[in-house]
């Protein structure tokens, strides 16, 4: 085996491992390039408070997408964007839910699809929606006295 | 905090082709006002439940349909049902909501309702907030309209950030995974001859 040959192999297990390694970089990252089974939604929330890009969306405890960015509107509400598959068709009288997996587990966004027969088209926007419960908030009420006065 | 029966009677202490201006928020008044006067007023406060019941219906269903958000809440099921259901599930559930209102407002002062300005969310949809008042107790209530071609409608009502479609539709698809149409009229109809309904209604 001459040095040629040798070099050559060593370039190629070289090349090898790098591709292993960004493979792994990019699934770890959840990187997605090519998104052609895809499409993106966005929803209007009040409060965003808990969910944050990479966050699940679900439709009856199961995952369906994942939120991609989460930004603040001229008006000060919370917009989430988040990735479907294509073949999941849903109607513009959906409404999204931001829920916590369990009583202190992480926030997602959950899709509960209507019937209106008015498909949602990619881009557009869901505006029936029940934000993050504020339990802080509950909480600092119930012991003020603003919400159960009698109780 | 999926209590139903609270949610309905804070938002129906509530409810009761426009421009989508202040013209709302007074017709949303009127109705709301109308409905309160049905249950406190001097004609109606000593009426059966019944009738009480009746009456507030009449005032809500003067300026808007019910059957917008009650379609809703059933949802994709809809179609599950053949016509002679979907009509009964309408008017049982009309009857529930109206019966919950009434019932959560028996023996208490008269709500105190306070509207806020029309916020536009599309040309087509916009929002009424709201602050509700019983017995000390403060709500915020948002009402959601849509524009149809019978006018702007009520198509979900919003208490402390909880939809009452969103709480109504999760149940119904629950019913329709392991059940059909025949099953949730009987169960509305268990639930409608009940004297009082529970705090949480389950479908």
């Amino acid at each position: 085996m001459n040095n040629r040959t040798i070099e050559f192999s060593v370039g190629c297990f070289v090349l090898v491992g790098l591709v292993a390694v960004l493979y792994l970089a990019l699934q770890v990252g959840s990187a997605q390039f090519f998104n052609k089974d895809s499409y993106e939604l966005q929803a209007r929330f009040s409060s965003a408070s808990g969910v944050n890009p990479g966050s699940r969306v679900e439709i009856a405890g199961v995952r369906v997408g994942t939120v991609k960015e989460i930004v603040l509107s001229d008006n000060f509400y919370a917009i989430a964007t988040f990735q479907l598959p294509k073949a999941l068709e849903l109607d513009d009288d959906t409404i999204a839910s931001i829920k916590t997996a369990g009583l202190i587990g992480d926030r997602f966004i959950q899709l509960n699809p209507g019937g209106s027969g008015f498909p949602l088209e990619p881009g557009d926007m869901i505006v029936d929606t029940e934000s993050a419960m504020d339990i802080e908030s509950l909480i600092s009420r119930f012991a003020l006295g603003g919400i159960d006065g009698d109780d | 905090m999926r209590h139903i029966l609270f949610i309905s009677y804070i938002c129906f202490a509530a409810v009761g082709g426009l421009h989508a201006t202040s013209s709302e928020v007074e017709r949303l008044k009127g109705v709301i006002d109308a409905a309160i006067e049905a249950l406190y007023g001097d004609c109606c406060a000593d009426l059966p439940a019944e009738e009480k019941q009746q009456k507030v219906r009449e005032a809500i269903e003067s300026e808007y349909d019910l059957d917008v958000i009650i379609r809703r809440a059933i949802g994709r099921n809809w179609q599950s049902m053949n016509s002679e259901e979907q009509e009964e599930v309408l008017e049982l559930v009309k009857q529930l909501l109206v019966k919950a209102y009434v019932d959560g407002l028996e023996g208490r002062d008269p709500p105190k309702v306070e509207l806020g300005e029309v916020v536009s969310i599309t040309d087509r949809r916009i929002e009424i907030p709201s602050r509700v008042t019983i017995d000390n107790q403060t709500v915020n209530v948002l009402y959601r309209l849509g524009k149809m071609s019978s006018g702007w409608q009520i198509y979900d009502i919003v208490a402390e950030d909880i939809s009452v479609v969103a709480n109504y539709r999760q149940q119904i698809d629950d019913h329709f995974r392991r059940g059909d149409g025949q099953g949730l009229i009987k169960k509305l109809k268990e639930l409608l001859a009940q004297d009082e309904i529970d705090e949480e209604i389950q479908l």
